[in-house]
């Protein structure tokens, strides 16, 4: 048998590991007991399983409403789409919100299911919040001296893990439930939207629901716009000054 | 191709004894009890973002123990190109917790920049060695530490290697300049799953590359041993364990236990049976006990 190169031989094992291609087989030894098919399936087997169950540990109420073997089968599909890209796991499954809401599109059996893309998007964002880097206390002191600098061409930025949600279906309640494990029937849209923010205290992940001057704030620092035209999408100055004070004393700003 | 930096910082045998590697359902119990054990070992990748509990948890430990950093995401036989941010985190991490040792497996976990989370098998031919030799000294110019990788367990091995794994390993060490995690259970798995011969593999293991041991229990699938980390060191193991120990009983040591995690006392308990054997051994071979003696601790 002809050498096999190691990158030729890593590009066919992994085709075999992701497919079902398995031109790599005839390379690999296998005896009457333990044939080479039977042990690359050993590698497929993890593989999959490895990222099922981080799937699993990042979307546990997406998880606990899909069931077990639908989520599963959801899940390795997914893995075949999206493959990981970042060494580590912590960062797998970014887009699953997306994912699911393009299965929901296609498949009927999803319809009642609509709110379930919103709902990947909070879970995603809890545990992006419990693994994000720490935050040091809103700086006052440089906040005024940088107001008197640079007056309303201020930026500011949210802190580290803060993710803002905005769904029309009452996503947190979904959530608060499932941790408490009573399941909720039939989910339907509400009147005015959830305005979410999560973020992390004390190394916990969680979120509050917010008002929506808050969350007209906290989007425009988002948006990387300066104090002044943070100012102007605001009628009444009291309610921006209401909502920063809130927000700086929540730590939910850096400078 | 040049395999050696006199710039790296070379990793002394500061460990001493028997470690417990740390997983994050006993932290807790840890912090406040602080079990008398030698060292603990970091699952460095658990512990790379800067910031959070996870982070907090290994600086706090580090505080109390000696630690060592075990990574799998280095990929360190992978063709793609090395990580750079990826070491980057693992030398963040360094600076926080000062390991004594940085280690990573003899293995590739990606390729065209996607990842497999797997440890996946290598072919041991001279293309590879060089390969390997050469990776591992760009990354222990960059980490500025000497490393060490481990033995991994594999489900199958390539028609066209042409070195046996443990002289691929001697080989590799020597020419990279690095050190040897050696992992026992890994040897006893393969034995099962490829017909290396485990007695003949740590009869010929170079002792003095080896940094670090590693122990942990397999899973019995039938026609192969799974090395799930999910059971108890298995007799076999301790066996091979104690014939390592004849020809060199200092070497640190380390209780792995990753799925199914029970109890901390459990792994603490294993922790103790393998002290028992390394003390057992020096003490006979001390008093110059015949080999089938020793065998008995």
């Amino acid at each position: 048998m002809n050498a096999l190169l190691l990158a030729e031989c890593q590009s066919k094992f992994w085709s075999a590991l992701n497919k079902t291609d398995s031109e790599i087989l005839e390379f690999v030894c296998g005896d009457k007991g333990f044939d080479a098919s039977s042990r690359l399936d050993v590698y497929r087997t993890t593989a999959r399983s490895v990222h099922v169950s981080v799937l699993s540990s990042i979307y546990p109420v997406c998880h606990k409403i899909l069931g077990d073997d639908y989520f599963k089968l959801i899940a390795k599909k997914y893995f075949i789409a999206y493959p990981s890209t970042n060494p580590d796991l912590n960062d797998y499954g970014e887009y699953f919100a997306r994912y699911i809401a393009e299965l929901i599109d296609q498949r009927y059996e999803l319809s009642e299911f609509l709110y379930l893309s919103d709902l990947v998007k909070l879970e995603w964002s809890i545990h992006q919040a419990y693994y994000c880097q720490n935050n040091l206390p809103f700086d006052m002191h440089k906040f005024q001296y940088q107001c008197e600098q640079y007056q309303g061409e201020v930026k500011i930025g949210l802190a580290h893990g803060i993710e803002l949600l905005k769904s029309q279906y009452p996503i947190s309640l979904i959530w608060q439930q499932h941790q408490q494990d009573v399941g909720l029937n039939e989910i339907e849209a509400i009147k005015q939207d959830e305005l979410i923010c999560v973020y992390r205290e004390n190394f916990q992940a969680t979120y509050e629901l917010v008002d929506e001057h808050v969350y007209k704030l906290m989007s425009a620092v988002q948006r990387n716009l300066t104090l002044l035209e943070v100012a102007e999408l605001f009628d009444d100055s009291e309610e921006l000054n209401s909502a920063l004070a809130y927000c700086m004393n929540k730590q939910w700003l850096r400078i | 191709m040049s395999a050696r930096n006199s710039n790296i910082v070379k990793t002394q045998q500061a460990l001493q004894g028997v470690g417990v590697g740390l997983r994050a359902p006993h932290v807790n119990q840890i912090l406040s009890t602080r079990p008398h054990l030698d060292w603990f070992e970091l699952l460095a990748d658990n512990h790379m973002v800067e910031g959070g509990w996870a982070r907090q948890q290994a600086i706090e430990i580090s505080n109390l123990y000696p630690v060592t950093m075990h990574c799998v995401g280095m990929s360190i036989g992978s063709v793609d190109p090395i990580n750079y941010e990826y070491l980057d985190k693992v030398k963040s991490l360094a600076r926080d917790v000062k390991p004594k040792l940085i280690s990573d497996h003899l293995c590739w976990t990606s390729l065209h920049s996607h990842y497999s989370h797997d440890l996946l098998p290598l072919p041991y031919t001279e293309e590879v060695l060089k390969h390997l030799a050469n990776r591992i000294s760009i990354i222990q110019d960059y980490l500025d530490v000497q490393i060490a990788v481990e033995n991994i367990s594999a489900y199958l091995t390539y028609k066209h290697s042409c070195i046996d794994e443990v002289d691929f390993i001697n080989q590799l060490a020597e020419t990279a300049d690095c050190l040897i995690l050696f992992d026992i259970n890994n040897v006893y798995v393969n034995q099962k799953n490829s017909k290396q011969n485990a007695d003949d593999y740590i009869d010929q293991i170079n002792l003095n590359r080896i940094a670090e041991i590693h122990l942990a229990g397999f899973e019995d699938k039938g026609h192969y041993y799974l090395d799930a980390h999910n059971n108890p060191v298995s007799e076999p193991v301790w066996d091979l364990f104690r014939r390592l120990m004849l020809r060199n009983n200092s070497i640190p040591t380390l209780i792995e236990w990753d799925h199914e995690i029970p109890e901390f006392q459990k792994l603490f308990d294993e922790a103790k049976k393998a002290l028992s054997i390394k003390a057992c051994v020096e003490s006979k071979v001390r008093e110059g006990e015949s080999c089938e003696r020793i065998a008995a601790c």
